[in-house]
């Protein structure tokens, strides 16, 4: 059966539909923000003009972005990228570990999904009595927080891989090696790749928590500090600024995904 | 679990870590169980308790009757759906500033939290619920004379709420996790978050950090298991779609 909706619109008239209702939510927050009027919430207009003075007009090697802007973004990224790097490997790597030596997997699958439960904002303080405030306790702990997801997904993934396609694999002798590169990890690439979504958002929540909480810069600080300042313009300011680099990461993510699952959505389409 | 733990006390002691702030298992597993025995503590936990459920509350039905109108119009879906794209990658967590500014410190800030954070994780649930009925059976229905309501009541509701209640259990994992956030940043004057930071910049003992981080994780898991018994009693036909 087809999952095509009823009533699908062109794609012209639905990308002006879209941009019809963005539009009316622009004029309702603006109207709501004027009509409000607390500086508590202010009109989009007036954040958006605070983010063009702030952020750009900078240096063309810059790409146009202020240094101001780079000095709020940069400590974020050193620790978003390497403790999302670490995460990934951790959770792939251990997720696949568990997945092939089944009683490992059993033994341990129950402690992962009691980590998971902990919330990962009671983490943070757990995080910061065993290793202080620096920087190896941001990274660690956006690692591990990462990492559990995408290890059960990918646990999940590697479990489940259809027991003909392994008897196959062993039938033409591919080693143990070829077996899990070109059989078992890309038939588990979906799931992996729904857990590194999941993990991508948790992620992201960590990164602002951890910077609330124990940092002196980043986007995070940006955002608490504003607001302890009554600077509340730079506080929402802060918060679409978190908006747009999560929508470009999550969009880079899509994107990825897409180029590497291109075979799956093939071999789908053809079966269903 | 007893590898796990001597894993634990092993690591504890070989760290160099003082014992003060990388307690052992033992300790931390006594107090965690004192703790459900604490009443201060309790009431605590029922005050985090409260905001997250009021602000279940709030949202399953609302995100239940705007799910099911986008989940059955695809032009409505569309045209909500760029609105969606934005607001989804704000991590609730970075709200939380701006809500004690507008609903102060007290339970409201949580509940509206807990709201925002939950309505969008169940809202793509109910979405998705209510495309993935099969058309053939809603067809069918309408071929015995449902009109557009009856076959929502009688065919799609029933055949979604598997899905849905999927998204209420994530929600409800999430809402608790947003509500200790808040507490955690923002303080508050009772919570579990406030009280977990409260033994934590103390400093003196940080066995109270890991006893209440185990007691929220044990919480997280009671939540959850709860909702999966109700989930089987109200609806014992879920069981057919998940072995199917």
């Amino acid at each position: 059966v087809s999952p095509q909706p009823h009533g699908k619109l062109p794609n012209a008239q639905s990308a002006i539909v879209k941009l019809i209702v963005l539009c009316l939510t622009a004029i309702a927050w603006e109207a709501g923000g004027r009509l409000a009027d607390t500086p508590f919430f202010p009109p989009i207009t007036t954040i958006a003009s605070t983010i063009a003075s702030e952020w750009f007009g900078g240096p063309g090697y810059q790409l146009f972005l202020s240094d101001s802007l780079i000095e709020i973004v940069w400590p974020s990224m050193t620790r978003l990228v390497p403790g999302l790097a670490f995460g990934l490997l951790l959770g792939i790597g251990a997720g696949t570990l568990f997945g092939l030596v089944r009683p490992v997997g059993d033994m341990f699958e129950p402690h992962i999904h009691f980590l998971r439960a902990i919330p990962s904002a009671v983490k943070v303080p757990l995080f910061m009595a065993v290793l202080g405030i620096g920087q190896d306790m941001k990274i660690s702990l956006i690692a591990v927080s990462t990492a559990l997801p995408l290890l059960l997904n990918t646990f999940d993934g590697v479990r489940t891989v259809d027991p003909m396609l392994l008897d196959t694999a062993r039938l033409y002798r591919l080693s143990p090696w070829q077996r899990l590169a070109c059989v078992i990890l890309p038939s588990a690439a979906p799931k992996i790749f729904a857990g590194i979504k999941v993990s991508a958002g948790v992620a992201m929540v960590v990164l602002v928590l951890v910077e609330f909480v124990a940092s002196a810069d980043g986007i995070g600080h940006y955002i608490l500090e504003s607001q302890r300042r009554f600077r509340l313009l730079d506080m929402w300011a802060g918060v679409v600024l978190l908006a747009v680099l999560g929508y470009c990461f999550f969009g880079l993510l899509e994107l990825v995904e897409r180029r590497v699952l291109t075979w799956h959505r093939g071999a789908r389409g053809a079966t269903g | 679990v007893g590898l796990v733990l001597l894993g634990w006390s092993l690591i504890a002691n070989l760290s160099g870590v003082s014992e003060r702030s990388f307690p052992r298992p033992l300790e931390v597993i006594s107090r965690t169980f004192s703790l459900c025995f604490d009443m201060e503590f309790l009431l605590n936990v029922l005050e985090t308790l409260k905001a997250a459920a009021i602000g279940m509350a709030i949202t399953v039905p609302v995100t239940l009757v705007i799910g099911v109108a986008l989940g059955s119009s695809y032009r409505a879906y569309s045209a909500a759906s760029a609105l969606m794209n934005f607001i989804r990658p704000v991590p609730v967590v970075a709200l939380i500033p701006a809500a004690v500014l507008l609903f102060g410190s007290g339970i409201e800030f949580r509940v509206a939290l807990v709201i925002f954070a939950a309505f969008w994780l169940m809202l793509y649930n109910v979405i998705s619920a209510i495309r993935d009925v099969d058309p053939l059976t809603k067809d069918t229905a309408r071929m015995f004379g449902f009109g557009p309501m009856g076959v929502l009541w009688h065919v799609s509701l029933p055949s979604a709420m598997p899905f849905v209640f999927t998204g209420i259990r994530i929600a409800a994992t999430a809402a608790l996790m947003v509500a200790i956030a808040g507490e955690i940043i923002v303080g508050g004057s009772r919570g579990l978050g406030t009280w977990i930071v409260l033994y934590q910049s103390s400093g003196v003992n940080q066995v109270m950090v890991f006893a209440g981080a185990i007691f929220a994780g044990f919480l997280g898991l009671i939540i959850n298991a709860g909702l999966v018994a109700l989930e089987r009693s109200i609806m014992p036909w879920a069981h057919r779609y998940r072995d199917r």
